[in-house]
């Protein structure tokens, strides 16, 4: 499936807004409306087969949805890449994968850096154990 | 699930393994229609896969954690009854994930990790520390868990795994709802004291996300389409997406709940500035 990386930020993005209405309704004190289950799913984006929860009006959100903006002028890797950096992501793979071999690990070593854990770059799901409090509190 | 130990010297405990290759049995999904993998891709495949099993294995003992912190805080029934489904489904995911593994050829059994409790926070009230434990989980953890997995299930075509991950994604908007529907409800029940010290708090919630994921997200790492269809996703754009979840979808939440996000999001981000310069 051939899709953007704006467009797949967008859905994402619009995933975990639309969780987050659950606090609303339970903090607009409406009993009605706290249950949530049986909100009405519709993907704002365009993709008709997408059944995940996305509320019906994102006006309704509080989350400011910058999700289709242009990044690419960040240039680093903690936003979408522009297609600089990808190009640039591709060369150095190539070069990589030319030195040491497709695949290898010596070749992910040079992609990824030396910390690579041979995964992927895939955010855990699970959530992990809440921290105990660190610093002194008021 | 058996439960095996690994050889090991006097001095040294042997570990446990997480064995789920019963389990996998009867989970393996048909990935014949995968397209083709080369050796190296597939090994990355399984491990990306192994990985997950076991971090859903063991994020069910932090939801029966919150059981307890939950309980002493006086959350109703019907908040409490919505836990075991959550300890059931991360004990499911595992075991699909491990069904994975086995149609990828390998072998899902791994080390069992360390396990630490979930903290009750007995510095503060238990309504308190129940609001800290509820933000890490389920505003955190589980909402960012939304937005990544919403995104890699965007980009499968059709198939088995499509499958698998919409199931998944289905119980993660569940869990994330979970967590931002007792924060509504806790929150009023804090004066000014707490939101404050809870504000503080998130400080701590942050850099924690963040030390916990960001290192396993290599930048600048390009993956070909295929490996993206085995489920092994882009480094880069996940961390993009991380960073974005918090900025524009926990920060406002918590922010909307009466709490100092912002500055708690910069202070961590100062404090983990190493993190990402990895």
């Amino acid at each position: 499936m051939s899709i953007s990386r704006a467009l797949l930020r967008h859905k994402a993005l619009l995933a975990a807004s639309s969780v987050v209405l659950a606090m609303t309704a339970c903090v607009g004190g409406d009993e009605a409306k706290t249950d949530d289950t049986q909100a009405v799913i519709t993907d704002t984006s365009g993709d008709t087969q997408d059944s995940q929860p996305v509320d019906t009006d994102p006006a309704d959100t509080n989350v400011t949805d910058t999700s289709v903006a242009d990044t690419s002028a960040q240039g680093d890797c903690n936003s979408v890449p522009s297609e600089e950096v990808t190009e640039c992501c591709d060369a150095l793979r190539a070069a990589c994968e030319a030195e040491h071999g497709a695949g290898t690990d010596a070749a992910n070593e040079c992609i990824f850096g030396e910390d690579f854990s041979g995964s992927t770059g895939c955010i855990p799901w699970g959530p992990p154990v809440p921290p105990k409090a660190r610093r002194a509190f008021v | 699930m058996t439960f095996c130990t690994e050889d090991a010297t006097p001095e040294t405990p042997a570990p446990i393994l997480l064995d789920l290759r019963r389990e996998a049995q009867a989970q393996q999904p048909d990935l014949s229609a995968l397209p083709p993998l080369s050796e190296p891709e597939r090994q990355m495949a399984i491990r990306t896969w192994r990985g997950r099993m076991v971090n859903e294995h063991i994020s069910a003992q932090v939801w029966a954690g919150l059981v307890h912190s939950l309980m002493r805080a006086g959350a109703p029934p019907a908040a409490l009854a919505e836990l075991p489904k959550a300890i059931a489904d991360e004990l499911r995911h595992a075991e699909q994930c491990a069904g994975v593994v086995l149609a990828l050829g390998g072998v899902p059994v791994a080390p069992l990790p360390a396990l630490e409790p979930v903290p009750l926070h007995e510095e503060v009230a238990p309504i308190e520390g129940a609001v800290r434990n509820v933000i890490s989980v389920g505003c955190m953890s589980e909402t960012i868990a939304v937005s990544i997995i919403r995104a890699e299930h965007a980009e499968l075509d059709d198939g088995p795994l499509a499958t698998l991950l919409g199931e998944i994604l289905a119980d993660e908007v569940s869990h994330a709802r979970f967590g931002w529907r007792s924060l509504g409800l806790l929150m009023p029940r804090l004066d000014a004291a707490a939101r404050a010290r809870t504000s503080r708090y998130l400080v701590d919630a942050f850099a924690h996300q963040v030390q916990h994921e960001v290192p396993r997200l290599p930048r600048g790492g390009v993956i070909r389409p295929e490996l993206g269809q085995a489920g092994v996703c882009d480094g880069g754009f996940a961390r993009s997406l991380f960073v974005d979840t918090i900025q524009t979808v926990i920060v406002p939440g918590l922010t909307q709940a009466g709490l100092d996000a912002q500055a708690a999001w910069d202070e961590a981000k100062a404090e983990t500035a190493a993190v990402f310069n990895r």
